[in-house]
């Protein structure tokens, strides 16, 4: 069996990307009210000269100046004639010069029709990172870039080395504490990535940092900071709502999370007003706790970053078939996070899409070694494509001392699928029963019938006596507990015990939320860090 | 057609005659501008530069008011050339004459015009923007030291420059190059109306700081400091034909230019930083390998959007850190070195060839 993919306790945490997807997201403008203050800013002398004579005298000098000024004044458009001319007709400008005039076309989205630039297929990330903090050590944000690709290759170490240097350079930036408190998450260090928060006086004032603060906080089990002030800064309703998605979508959360359902449909509408794609996500998460939807249908094609949200309105919706190219998205979003090959190999391998699970959880364990979740699907998918040696490889991998209850016992359902498939139903049947009575005795009923259900399924596949006895059991459990749901597995093996023939594949048109979204859709509870999952840090 | 740009033809003082009409150049008294001219007189070339005071006398104009800035500001480059002169300052452009010429068939008022005379250059440094007419490595390096040291010997006068832009680096044949035009510049203890604003020189060409509005209290960090980052960005565009601020702000988000930043410079200064970086990686690979590090470590250094960071690493968090002098003995050396490396390369060459 697989381990429940979707969080039971889904938190706004910052997500960790480059500078350059977390800027187009809208995460590092300066802190605008709606009203704006007067500004200072003014069109220069100089700037009006040099658009006289570009047009008095079009040549090259004339047009260069002409881009320069532009792009310091902020009034690009007044010089999309200029760059173009130097693109098209000035073959003897600088290097720096045509490619200054290029991309100035493409940022004001003039860039059509115009000759293709070669590109570099060598880029290594680490290599390039490395390269420029070489150059300029002071730049704290490539530090944090090279932290970032070091955690993508799985080096942690170096990521943290890389993290201490960017906030030693720029201890109070919003990007480089976002991200440092998300490292500090994966490494486990839930106090140290909370004070990261407390200690920095940006924090007071910045939504971005109280959101974090606020959803750190009680992954961290301590008493959020800045509730108080972070809900004054949302009532008092004068910031861009860019500003404040987050920290309203954290403020949700806390009060869902605190029975507070009312006050968190409120709060989650402020949230959605123009929301990133994790405050997208977080209130589709929220969508089934509450029981009314959270988020507008246009919000899924409209924010960018969405892609987590779409993976999981897709799931919810029953389309299959968009979860997985929604994961794909999602991966590129956020390239250090395994969650979307969690959830991707997840649905993959319940709707036995089999090759795409193994080769989403491939990507995921290249990533994470060992990560939990992902060795258990990947196990389940080998087995159940015929290569149980493999899966018993790949499930030993993983240590699962440290690993969270639910998970062990899913991992122990795995042995029990293995050794069926290695033709040992008496050590299945006995690995089976066991991840049974530990799914039991941590209180998962739902995780204890499926656990049955694949029990009677294999039971029946090896031809055993016991196979009509199992599937009773299973029956009964699953009949008591779901309230007329279906289970996947079930409905096959329900089919096969009635025609006494293995059903087809196609027949597999289940209703999969009730397996994905068991967790999400019980009540919700605290699980203290301890108890989340290896990479938990991502969102619980 | 205002007076100033109607000198074509005129006699000014010491019979020198504008003989050609050259550009309208924006002053630093904001919507006021000035004319430049060439002019002779025999076999010699000069340059003319004409205040307009027009704006002045325009409708629902205060004329009192821009006629108060337009004097202080002619008055204010006038005195600082003044200052300059017989001070031995080899590589700033001085004016060898100025005065007043009254315009015919126009009013006393409007019809008068005060100018300025300056030694005619060859050129300025703009072709560097064109591979096809830009110097070599060793040209610029000299332009480089030149101009650092005509930025040394003003520092020692107490003048900021402010506005060491490509177009004010002149270049004068076998005596090297010179920084020109003092329209926008400072001098402690001398206070000029255009002190007040952030940028007192070209926006395009600004310290980064300055156009946040991030003002140092202290003449040395905001004015030096200025010309500092000017030097690097003369570096830049010597051999690129790019200036920093500029690629600087092209590669921040829309949000964090200064047009539309409302935080504090300490804020936007990781994001500048960021920028700076990747500054620095497009300019290396466009200077000659020759001189790279020396040029690349000296953009580095003097344009730090950091103020704190800016001038040489000896002389940081030290009285003297705003200071040139280091700069000219390390641009003389480099300067010498690249112009050896180039005749080393072209005996090779030669020797080959043989």
């Amino acid at each position: 069996m697989i381990g429940q993919a979707w969080v039971k306790e889904r938190r706004l945490v910052p997500r960790w990307r480059s500078l350059r997807l977390t800027s187009k997201a809208g995460e590092m403008s300066s802190i605008r009210r709606i009203k704006p203050a007067l500004t200072t800013w003014s069109f220069s002398a100089d700037h009006t000269e040099r658009l006289t004579r570009w047009r008095n005298a079009p040549n090259l000098i004339s047009a260069a100046e002409l881009i320069e000024s532009a792009i310091v004044e902020g009034k690009e458009g007044t010089a999309a004639e200029a760059a173009r001319h130097i693109v098209l007709h000035e073959p003897t400008a600088a290097a720096l010069v045509r490619r200054q005039a290029r991309t100035l076309l493409q940022r004001i989205g003039h860039a059509a029709g115009l000759p293709e630039e070669p590109t570099r297929d060598d880029f290594h990330p680490i290599k390039f990172w490395r390269a420029r903090t070489r150059l300029h050590p002071h730049d704290a944000l490539a530090w944090v870039e090279l932290s970032l690709c070091h955690m993508i290759y799985g080096k942690t170490e170096h990521a943290e080395r890389d993290m201490k240097v960017a906030l030693a350079l720029a201890p109070d930036n919003r990007h480089v504490l976002r991200s440092a408190s998300r490292l500090f998450l994966h490494l486990k260090q839930f106090g140290r990535a909370h004070d990261l928060f407390v200690r920095s006086p940006a924090t007071r004032g910045d939504p971005w940092l109280m959101a974090a603060e606020i959803s750190i906080s009680s992954v961290a089990g301590r008493a959020p900071r800045f509730f108080k002030a972070g809900r004054a800064l949302v009532e008092d309703g004068g910031l861009i709502p860019r500003l404040t998605t987050e920290l309203a979508g954290a403020l949700a959360t806390q009060d869902l999370l605190d029975g507070g359902h009312k006050r968190s449909r409120k709060l989650f509408a402020v949230s959605m007003m123009d929301p990133t794609g994790n405050a997208l996500a977080q209130a589709e998460w929220a969508t089934p706790l509450v029981g009314s939807s959270l988020v507008p249908n246009d919000r899924f094609a409209s924010v960018c970053e969405a892609s987590e949200a779409r993976a999981f309105h897709a799931s919810a919706v029953e389309k299959y078939d968009e979860v997985v190219p929604a994961c794909e998205s999602w991966a590129a979003e956020e390239p250090y996070s395994i969650r979307p090959y969690e959830f991707g190999s997840a649905v993959a391998s319940l709707i036995g899409e089999n090759d795409t699970a193994l080769d989403l959880s491939e990507r995921g364990l290249k990533m994470r070694p060992g990560a939990p979740r992902l060795t258990n699907t990947r196990a389940f998918s080998l087995a159940s494509v015929g290569r149980p040696e493999d899966a018993a490889q790949v499930l030993a991998t993983t240590d699962w001392g440290r690993a969270d209850a639910m998970l062990r016992h899913v991992a122990e359902a795995n042995r029990g699928l293995i050794a069926f498939r290695m033709g040992r139903p008496d050590e299945g049947r006995a690995h089976y029963r066991e991840a049974e009575a530990g799914f039991l005795k941590i209180g998962d009923r739902g995780a204890a019938a499926s656990a049955k259900i694949y029990r009677a399924r294999e039971e029946r596949r090896a031809g055993q006596d016991a196979a009509p006895k199992a599937f009773e059991e299973a029956m009964t459990a699953w009949k008591k507990l779901a309230a007329g749901r279906s289970h996947p597995a079930l409905e096959l093996l329900t089919a096969e015990m009635k025609t006494d023939q293995p059903a087809e594949p196609e027949t597999r048109t289940w209703s999969l939320r009730a397996v994905i979204s068991h967790g999400a859709s019980t009540s919700p509870h605290r699980l203290p860090p301890e108890q989340q999952g290896e990479n938990d840090e991502d969102r619980s | 057609m205002t007076a100033a740009a109607r000198l074509q033809g005129m006699t000014l003082a010491d019979g020198w005659r504008a003989t050609k009409h050259l550009q309208r150049n924006p002053n630093g008294t904001g919507g006021t501008f000035s004319h430049s001219y060439e002019a002779s007189r025999g076999g010699e070339r000069a340059f003319v530069k004409a205040f307009d005071f027009s704006e002045a006398f325009e409708d629902e104009a205060d004329t009192i008011a821009i006629m108060g800035a337009l004097t202080a500001s002619y008055g204010h480059e006038k005195a600082v050339l003044e200052h300059c002169a017989g001070r031995g300052l080899s590589k700033v452009v001085i004016a060898i004459g100025h005065g007043h010429v009254d315009v015919p068939e126009m009013g006393l008022q409007e019809g008068r015009v005060y100018y300025l005379l300056f030694e005619m250059a060859d050129g300025d440094v703009r072709c560097q923007i064109d591979v096809s007419t830009s110097f070599d490595f060793v040209c610029s390096m000299r332009a480089l030291k030149d101009v650092a040291l005509g930025l040394w010997q003003i520092h020692k006068e107490m003048i900021a420059h402010q506005d060491a832009k490509p177009s004010n680096v002149l270049g004068y044949g076998e005596h090297g190059f010179k920084i020109a035009d003092f329209g926008r510049s400072s001098r402690k203890g001398h206070p000029v109306w255009h002190d007040d604003r952030n940028v007192a020189g070209d926006k395009t060409y600004a310290p980064p700081e300055l156009l946040y509005g991030h003002l140092h209290p202290d003449f040395a960090p905001r004015r030096m400091g200025c010309d500092l980052y000017m030097l690097g960005n003369l570096a830049a565009f010597l051999f690129s034909g790019r200036n920093v601020t500029a690629l600087l702000l092209e590669r921040l988000d829309r949000a964090q230019h200064p047009s539309a930043w409302t935080g504090t410079y300490e804020q936007v200064l990781p994001f500048l930083s960021a920028a700076f970086s990747e500054v620095l990686a497009d300019l290396q690979p466009q200077i000659d390998e020759a001189v790279r590090d020396d040029v690349v470590a000296l953009i580095r250094q003097l344009c730090a959007p950091d103020l704190a960071q800016r001038g040489h690493p000896r002389g940081r968090g030290r009285s003297d850190q705003y200071s040139l002098e280091r700069y000219v003995s390390v641009l003389q050396q480099a300067a010498q070195r690249a112009a050896l490396k180039a005749r080393l390369a072209r005996q090779s060459q030669r020797a080959a060839a043989a």
